[in-house]
C-alpha cells in the first residue's frame, strides 16, 4: 500500500477490476435463502444444547475474507451469535 | 343495379309515410325477417282451419303480410272485415314494419290506399310497400332481397374481410381465411397472411401472403410497398439482396413527400409491384 | 468428425450475434462446411447479420414441430456455399423448443457439417439451456465491463455444470485508447477474473457497425475487428496465432503527440 497504489486506484479500469473480484467472490459461493435458513436453524440446534442463545439476534452471512495461504479473498461464513447464559447443566 | 331492378316489381303506395327509396325499402324488409314471424304464422293457421270462408285472411311470409281477400263481397264491407281483423291482430303485430301484399281480388289504385289507411289506423304497423301478387315476381324479387342480404352482411369487396388497427411489430403476426385490411404499418418481423387479398393502409416492411389457399388472383396493396418477402399464391418474391436500391427508394420517397400507393399481383409465375392505377385495378 | 459450438454471454448487447456470424463466416472462408443456428426464438437478429432475412421461409421450430425437412429450412449464404443459416421463428417463444429436440436437430446436422454454430440468446433460461444442450464446446463473449464479466462468470458456471468440455473467452469491444488511460480493463484482466482460456480478443471498431448495416460479415477483411475475427477463427481450428497488436494505426499527428507524452 503505497503512494503507487493511490495513484493506481483513480483509474475506473483497476476500481472495476477489484470491485468485481469482490463481486464474483460472493457471487460463486452464494447459496439459496433456502439453504441458508437451514443452515441457521441446524446451528441454532447445536448450539441451544450447550448454551441459551438469542435467536432473534442470531445473523449468518458468506463475506469473504483473506486467505491466509495468500491466494486472494476467499469466501466465509460468518455467523454472530449472542450468547445470553452458558447453561450449566450439562 | 339491385335497386333499379328491385324498384320495377315494387307498386309503392303514394303515402307520404311510405319510404320510397328502394335502398330503405328493402332495409326495412330485411327488417321484417326479425319480427314475430313464427308467432303470426301460427295465429293464422288457427284462423284458416276455423273458417275457410272469411272475408279476409292475413297469411305472413318472410317479407311482410300477404292478404287474401274475399272476392264477391262489397268493398266497404271488406274494409270493416280487415279493420276488425287487425284490430284482433294488433297485439301481434305490435310495431312491426312490413311489406303487404294482396290476393284474391283485383284492386283499383285507389282501394288499395284504403285498405293500407284502414290497416295502419287500426294498429301500429308501419307498411314499407306493396308487392304485387305474382309467383314469378315474388321469386325473382326474393332473390334480389336475398342478394341484398347477401351484400349488408359482407359489404367489402370480400366476404368476412377482417380489418386490424394499429401498427404490427416484429413478432406479431395476423392471419385471415379471407382478406385482410391492415389500417397501419407492418415492420420488419411481422407478417400478415391471407386466403384473400390484403390491403394495407401503412408502410410495409415485413412479409406478406397473400391467396395462401394457392389463389393467385389475390392481390396486395400498400401505401408504401417495402416488403422483406411477398408471396401470392404459391409464388414467393424475396426484397433485393443490396440494401443499396431499398436506401435510395427511402430517399426518394422522402423527397417527393408521400410514397406512392403500389400493389402487387402475380402474372405469369412472377410477382410484379406496379404504382396502384384505375386501369390496373380494372383489370384485376 | 464435427464440433458444435454455442456462442454465448448471459448478458445481451456483448456481441453474440455478430461473432456468430463472423467466426461461421471465418470457418467457411477456410474451406469448412458450417451451419450457423439462431437459438433466440422470438428475438431472431443472426439472419439480418448475415443478410439473409429476405430468405427465410421456414424455421427452427418449423424442422422441430416436422412441418419442413432441416434441409428446407436450411439458407445458403449469398458468398461461401459451405455456409448455411438456420433461423429461428420471430413469432414464437423459447418454450417452441425442448433442449431434447435440440440435441436431436444437432445430432442430425452433424453428419453433414464440420462445424455447427449456436447464436445464443441473453439470459439463463430456456433458450439459454436449449443452445448449450447439445454443444460440445463454448465460446463466452465479454466485454471489459463489470456488468458483461459478472454474467460471464455466472455462464462458465452454468456450463462448467452442464460438463461444456471446452470453454473459451472473447472479449469484444475493447478499445486501446480507454485502456491506455487505465479506464477499462485490459484483456489480461479479464482473462484472470474470469481464469478460463482466452480464444480472441476484438477491438471496438466502427467497421463492425457497418458491416452489420450492410448484412455482410467483416471477418478476413483488412480492419482491426476483420482481422480479429480472422485469427479467432484460426484459434478455433487450433493453430497458435499470436494476438494482435491492437494500436490503432494512428495518424501522424497522435504519433507526435505519442511522441511528447513519451518524453
Amino acid at each position: 500500500m503505497g503512494l503507487m497504489d493511490l495513484f493506481k486506484k483513480r483509474n475506473s479500469g483497476n476500481v472495476a477490476k477489484d470491485r468485481l473480484k469482490l463481486v464474483l467472490v460472493s457471487d460463486r459461493a452464494s447459496c439459496s435463502p433456502e439453504m441458508m435458513e437451514k443452515i441457521k436453524n441446524e446451528i441454532i440446534d447445536v448450539i441451544s444444547k450447550y448454551m441459551d442463545i438469542d435467536t432473534e439476534g442470531l445473523d449468518i452471512q458468506i463475506t469473504q475474507t483473506e486467505s491466509e495461504s495468500d491466494n486472494g479473498m476467499v469466501p466465509a461464513l460468518c455467523a454472530s451469535i449472542p450468547i445470553r447464559d452458558i447453561r450449566h447443566t450439562m | 343495379m339491385i335497386p333499379a331492378l328491385f324498384w320495377a316489381f315494387l307498386s309503392v303506395v303514394s303515402r307520404n309515410n311510405f319510404i320510397k327509396k328502394t335502398g330503405k325499402c328493402i332495409a326495412g324488409l330485411q327488417r321484417i325477417c326479425y319480427t314475430d314471424f313464427h308467432r303470426i304464422n301460427a295465429g293464422n293457421a288457427a284462423l284458416w282451419g276455423k273458417n275457410m270462408s272469411q272475408p279476409v285472411i292475413i297469411k305472413s311470409n318472410k317479407y311482410g303480410l300477404h292478404l287474401i281477400l274475399d272476392q264477391s263481397m262489397p268493398f266497404d264491407q271488406l274494409l270493416d272485415a280487415v279493420a276488425g281483423k287487425f284490430r284482433e291482430s294488433d297485439k301481434f303485430f305490435k310495431d312491426a314494419k312490413v311489406a303487404v301484399s294482396f290476393e284474391g281480388r283485383n284492386l283499383t289504385q285507389q282501394e288499395e290506399t284504403m285498405l293500407i289507411d284502414t290497416i295502419t289506423g287500426n294498429t301500429s304497423l308501419e307498411i314499407l310497400c306493396v308487392i304485387d301478387n305474382d309467383p314469378k315476381q315474388e321469386d325473382y324479387m326474393k332473390k334480389q332481397i336475398e342478394l341484398y342480404q347477401m351484400s349488408i352482411q359482407s359489404p367489402y369487396m370480400e366476404s368476412g374481410t377482417h380489418f386490424y388497427r394499429g401498427t404490427l411489430r416484429s413478432g406479431q403476426a395476423i392471419e385471415s381465411e379471407t382478406g385482410i385490411v391492415v389500417v397501419g404499418d407492418v415492420n420488419p418481423g411481422a407478417s400478415v397472411s391471407a386466403n384473400g387479398s390484403i390491403v394495407i393502409l401503412g408502410t410495409v416492411k415485413g412479409n406478406v401472403y397473400a391467396g395462401l389457399g394457392g389463389d393467385e388472383s389475390a392481390f396486395v396493396v400498400a401505401l408504401d410497398m417495402d416488403p422483406i418477402q411477398i408471396r401470392i399464391g404459391d409464388i414467393l418474391a424475396k426484397s433485393p439482396d443490396k440494401p443499396l436500391r431499398r436506401r435510395r427508394r427511402r430517399r426518394s420517397t422522402k423527397e417527393s413527400a408521400s410514397p406512392v400507393p403500389q400493389i402487387a399481383f402475380a402474372k405469369d409465375g412472377m410477382i410484379c409491384i406496379e404504382p396502384l392505377s384505375k386501369e390496373l385495378l380494372n383489370d384485376i | 468428425m464435427s464440433e458444435v459450438i454455442v456462442i454465448t454471454s448471459g448478458k445481451g448487447g456483448v456481441g453474440k450475434t455478430t461473432t456468430t456470424a463472423n467466426v461461421g463466416t471465418g470457418l467457411a472462408q477456410m474451406g469448412k462446411k458450417v451451419v450457423l443456428i439462431d437459438t433466440d426464438i422470438g428475438l431472431r437478429n443472426l439472419d439480418v447479420v448475415m443478410g439473409l432475412e429476405n430468405r427465410i421461409v421456414y424455421t427452427l421450430v418449423d424442422v422441430v414441430e416436422g412441418n419442413c425437412r432441416i434441409k428446407q429450412a436450411l439458407i445458403k449464404d449469398k458468398k461461401y456455399p459451405e455456409l448455411y443459416l438456420l433461423p429461428t421463428a420471430q413469432t414464437r417463444d423459447k418454450s417452441a423448443v425442448s433442449p431434447d429436440q435440440m440435441q436431436a436437430l444437432i445430432d442430425e446436422l452433424r453428419k453433414d457439417f464440420d462445424y455447427i454454430l449456436l447464436d445464443c440468446p441473453a439470459g439463463i433460461e430456456q433458450g439459454f439451456k436449449n443452445a448449450i444442450a447439445g454443444a460440445d464446446r463454448a465460446l463466452i463473449v465479454t466485454t471489459p465491463e463489470v456488468s458483461a464479466i459478472r454474467d460471464a462468470d455466472r455462464i462458465i458456471g452454468l456450463l462448467e455444470a452442464n460438463e461444456t468440455k471446452q470453454l473459451d473467452l472473447i472479449v469484444n469491444r475493447i478499445r486501446m485508447d480507454m485502456v491506455k488511460k487505465g479506464d477499462m480493463m485490459t484483456v489480461e484482466d479479464v482473462r484472470e477474473i474470469l481464469a478460463i482460456n482466452l480464444i480472441g480478443a476484438v477491438p471496438d471498431d466502427e467497421h463492425v457497425v457497418i458491416s452489420t448495416n450492410q448484412g455482410e460479415p467483416l471477418v478476413g477483411t483488412d480492419c482491426l475487428a476483420g482481422q480479429a475475427y480472422q485469427n479467432i477463427c484460426r484459434r478455433v481450428l487450433g493453430e497458435d496465432v499470436p494476438f494482435l497488436n491492437m494500436e490503432i494505426k494512428a495518424g501522424v499527428f497522435s504519433k507526435l503527440k505519442n511522441l511528447f507524452k513519451k518524453s
